[in-house]
């Protein structure tokens, strides 16, 4: 009984990150006043509703109106306990809506991941920083529809694809054939049986097919076949992937209506909404998968707004960050997009009388503002600048004119790209 | 002096004589009729959403409908039927005559409230059914599905017949304020010779600080949804992001109207159970200046708390903090009102008679709702029970378990005062057993829903995740209890509606009352009470 009441009571999601478990403890002690209270409250109520029964019509009872000191008491005790559970409360979210505060849980290495994340109805759009990929998270339901369904990928998870790719780092040599070959002959994958074995039967021929077919090809397009592949039959790029023990921040923001990005194994959530970036951080503590969800009201499909999130060993993120298909090449996708902003911004610093500030050596530079205040142009002013043009006004543009862009997040980190060195294409590392 | 026999409802007849009627009992009827349909129609919504929810992955309903269904079931139930309910129905038969006047203030501004109100529930339901209509749908009308909160921008942009029901909440609004105004000027100018403000019944006070809330903050929420139906028709760009606006100013004007609210909607409720504690302990109230002081301060406080609803949508962390304080303020004075309603039961004389089942019921549910307010004033664990199921049970334990809860005592309570009959005790408290019974079981289940992370207004549920389990079971268990609560409410009507047919004659106080409407017969003369009403002696829960 007791084992039961303390199970039921004490039911949090899995733990994994380390806000959960400052904000489970702050639950257990709310949920102990709580029992007390209920208890005292509900426990003398049914003791009074036996002992003071009325057993005849002509009872007299006292007249007691009031008694200052147990009033005195019973207002003090709640108000202390209250004041402490609005301080922990407090501290804890504190530390959740600082972006800054994740520098306290960065290790020895230096590490920690931006991640941006553009909520849309219905989906998740996930940018890698090192990938530079918008990667477009599935909602748990479609995973779960026919063919491409949750349990068919969960079986498809056993297909050592992610090995294919980086072993395919070093070009289709022999050792890449033999593991292709390998994976052909696996009678576990190819001959599936159980439930849903149907499923993976009717995908694999094709699956056959293209790995045959990466044989034909040859360097640098060699590889991105092998990540296409990867892409086309894994099960990972449906999920949102996070590294284990690096602090995460989510930098978010909404193309079209309010959502709100909740992962209850790390305790944390916040509305997403346009025009403006909310920041979220964690670092988890626990490799599995968990759910996240969209918590506000978005339309029709919000309660299709579900899926995983996967934790995994840090190496094995950083080869899933390389795994994924993006551009080519960054910088020259920001080219490609500066085309629409140069009716406006020069790159020669030319006074050609363009509307707008040129580009030239813009990027780490200390602007002065029209309120006479200054501002270093670093990643989160230029993205302010484009979302709202009007927040900060350039001394010398204090018209104005710019229209809010309503780019992705990683259009804006692709025109960063190219605003660093507009002129010439930045050599590789 | 009327003839002997005559009462309020033989008067006059027919129903010119009710449409036309300015007696505030007439009117207090016509407002508990429509209440009670009201909250029958939102009931079956609430059915709809339960059934959809039985099992993962159903289809019950479509998720078009479901997200149809929640709106409409927050839009009746909070509208049409929470709102009015204690104010507007037992408040306009009870109010006068417990300050032993005639009538309320302005009898035919009552009138009017009432008329108000049937034009923006008419008006509330043609934005429901008409969009059902063939003919409409091929105009291209679709359903409402905002939600009963019509948060901006999506409230901008969805189809559905958002200006027709937020016009019929702003008309609703003025009902509201008419009847605020009428209560706060009853019991300023009309009470009793010798009635002092510290020995009103405990129920005036707790309207009077209700009318003081409606008539100042209605207006803020009328102001907002008339921001937004110009939002949808003119383009104003003041809540719509893409036209530079802030759709978070819309919750922040939504709040500022609807947390008062909240207390609009449960402050009758408790000044209803301090009448029910008292009398059915026959003993008086303990702490009555506290209880009374205390609906004034959470009044006063549910002013500034409107943020906490509020805490994940980017305010910045100084206000959520000064909202969580604030928000902790008003649960002490909900507190104490509870513990001197325990100390009242200390060495009285308790009879179970079904208001008292029902005031037992609401101190029981009332603590849980309350208490597990404390989880979501705290600002870490709010983070994570934010727009979950959690809040769903923590809300309804306060709006159901309280307010319809208290609603349903104060019906049985006043019911033989209203039509003069006795309804059949028995059934009444089996009734309300299996009631509390279903709504333990509906909404207890959805804390652990909740903590698990269900989100709110999910129209399905995946079957096969790591929390599917707990899932599975809550949601299942949780939609059996809203079976059983919906059998108990039907039997708690059919044996009302029965009592009006059969009931044995109600004699002029049945329960033991102390407060004047148990002085007038029952039912009451036309002008309640026969001849002039004697000066008040005796404070109110005087038993010895």
């Amino acid at each position: 009984m007791a084992n039961m009441i303390h199970r039921l009571a004490f039911t949090y999601p899995p733990d994994a990150s380390t806000f959960a478990k400052d904000t489970d403890s702050t639950f257990t002690f709310i949920t102990w006043v709580c029992i007390f209270f209920f208890v005292l409250i509900v426990g003398l109520m049914f003791y009074y509703m036996v002992k003071y029964r009325r057993r005849s019509e002509d009872e007299v009872t006292p007249h007691i109106s009031h008694n200052l000191a147990l009033e005195v008491v019973w207002s003090v005790v709640p108000i202390i306990l209250v004041i402490y559970m609005f301080y922990v409360g407090y501290k804890a979210y504190d530390k959740m809506m600082d972006p800054i505060a994740i520098i306290e849980e960065v290790g020895p290495d230096g590490k920690y991941i931006d991640l941006y994340v553009n909520g849309k109805q219905w989906s998740w759009d996930i940018t890698y920083p090192n990938s530079e990929v918008v990667n477009s998270i599935s909602s748990l339901r479609a995973m779960e529809n026919g063919k491409t369904g949750w349990k068919f990928k969960r079986l498809k998870e056993r297909l050592p694809l992610l090995d294919l790719v980086d072993a395919s780092e070093n070009g289709l040599n022999d050792a890449f054939k033999a593991k292709v070959d390998e994976v052909l002959k696996d009678k576990s994958i190819f001959s599936p049986e159980g439930e849903n074995a149907d499923f993976l039967k009717e995908d694999l021929p094709g699956l056959k097919k293209d790995l045959e077919a990466l044989k034909t090809y040859s360097g640098d397009e060699f590889k991105l076949e092998v990540k296409s592949l990867y892409k086309k039959y894994s099960t990972f790029s449906d999920y949102m992937t996070v590294p284990l023990g690096i602090p995460v921040r989510l930098n978010m923001t909404s193309n079209d209506v309010i959502h709100s990005f909740a992962v209850p194994a790390f305790r944390v959530k916040k509305d997403v909404i346009m025009n403006r970036t909310s920041v979220i951080w964690f670092k988890a503590t626990k490799p599995g998968l968990y759910i996240y969800t969209c918590n506000e009201m978005c339309g029709v499909d919000h309660g299709h707004m579900i899926g995983y999130l996967r934790v995994v060993p840090q190496d094995e993120y950083y080869k899933f960050e390389k795994s994924l298909v993006g551009p080519k090449d960054p910088w020259e996708e920001g080219k490609k997009l500066y085309a629409a902003c140069s009716a406006c911004h020069n790159l020669d610093g030319a006074n050609d009388g363009k509307s707008g500030p040129t580009w030239k050596g813009l990027w780490g530079s200390t602007r002065e503002l029209s309120d006479g205040t200054t501002a270093v142009v670093d990643e989160e002013y230029i993205r302010e600048s484009i979302l709202q043009p009007n927040a900060k006004k350039a001394k010398g543009y204090e018209n104005g004119v710019m229209p809010p862009q309503p780019l992705t997040s990683a259009q804006i980190k692709y025109i960063i790209k190219f605003m660093q060195s507009p002129n010439q294409k930045p050599e590789k590392k | 002096m009327s003839e002997a026999g005559t009462n309020y409802i033989n008067h006059e007849k027919g129903l010119k004589s009710w449409l036309t009627t300015v007696d505030h009992k007439r009117i207090g009827l016509m407002y508990l009729w429509s209440v009670i349909i009201f909250l029958l129609a939102g009931g079956l919504f609430a059915l709809m959403i339960r059934f959809q929810l039985a099992k993962p992955e159903l289809d019950f309903i479509s998720k078009q409908t479901y997200n149809q269904a929640f709106t409409l079931h927050g839009v009746i139930m909070v509208f049409l039927f929470i709102i009015p309910s204690i104010p507007a129905a037992l408040g306009n038969f009870v109010l006068p005559i417990q300050v032993g006047a005639k009538d309320v203030a302005f009898p035919r501004m009552n009138l009017a409230s009432f008329y108000i109100y049937v034009i923006g529930a008419l008006l509330a339901l043609a934005a429901i059914i008409l969009p059902y209509l063939p003919s409409f749908q091929e105009a291209g009308w679709k359903p409402l599905d905002a939600g009963w909160t019509f948060y901006a921008p999506y409230s901008k942009h969805t189809q559905g017949p958002v200006i027709m029901m937020t016009t019929a909440a702003f008309i609703l609004g003025f009902s509201s304020i008419f009847t605020g105004l009428n209560f706060i000027v009853t019991i300023h100018k009309l009470r009793v010779k010798g009635m002092t403000w510290y020995k009103m019944p405990l129920l005036l006070w707790s309207i009077y600080a209700t009318s003081i809330l409606q008539v100042l903050a209605t207006p803020v929420v009328g102001i907002t949804l008339l921001l937004l139906i110009m939002e949808r028709t003119l383009d104003i760009g003041i809540f719509d992001p893409a036209l530079g606006g802030d759709p978070v100013l819309f919750q922040h004007f939504f709040w500022f109207y609807s947390h008062p609210a909240v207390y609009i909607m449960i402050l009758p409720g408790m000044g209803v159970i301090s009448e029910l504690i008292s009398t059915f302990s026959k003993k008086v109230i303990f702490g009555y200046n506290a209880i009374a002081n205390s609906s004034i301060a959470i009044a006063v406080i549910s002013f500034f708390v409107w943020g906490h609803h509020m805490f994940l949508s980017q305010q910045t962390t100084y206000s959520s903090m000064v909202f969580s304080f604030l928000t902790f303020g008003v649960a002490i004075p909900s507190a104490i009102k509870i513990f001197n309603w325990v100390a009242t039961l200390h060495r009285g004389s308790l009879d179970f008679k079904t208001p008292m089942c029902y005031a037992l019921s609401f101190l029981f549910l009332f603590t849980i709702g309350g208490l597990t307010g404390l989880y979501l004033g705290t600002l870490s664990t709010d983070v994570m029970l934010h727009d979950t199921y959690f809040v769903v049970a923590h809300f309804h334990y306060v709006m159901f378990g309280g307010t319809a809860i208290a609603f349903f005592g104060g019906l049985h309570y006043w019911w033989p005062k209203m039509y003069g009959k006795m309804y059949n005790e028995t059934v009444g408290r089996i009734a309300c057993l299996i009631i509390f019974v279903g709504f333990n079981i509906t909404f207890f289940s959805q804390f652990f829903l909740g903590s698990t992370g269900f989100p709110r207004r999910y129209h399905s549920y995946a079957g096969d995740s790591h929390v599917a389990e707990t899932w599975r079971s809550m949601s299942g268990l949780s939609t059996i209890g809203a079976v059983i609560l919906g059998i108990g409410i039907a039997i708690m009507f059919i044996n009302l509606i029965i009592s009006l047919k059969t009931g044995k004659k109600a004699p002029k106080n049945p329960w033991g009352g102390t407060t004047l409407e148990w002085e007038t017969q029952s039912p009451p003369v036309h002008e309640n009470f026969e001849g002039d009403v004697p000066p008040l002696e005796k404070a109110p829960y005087t038993y010895s």
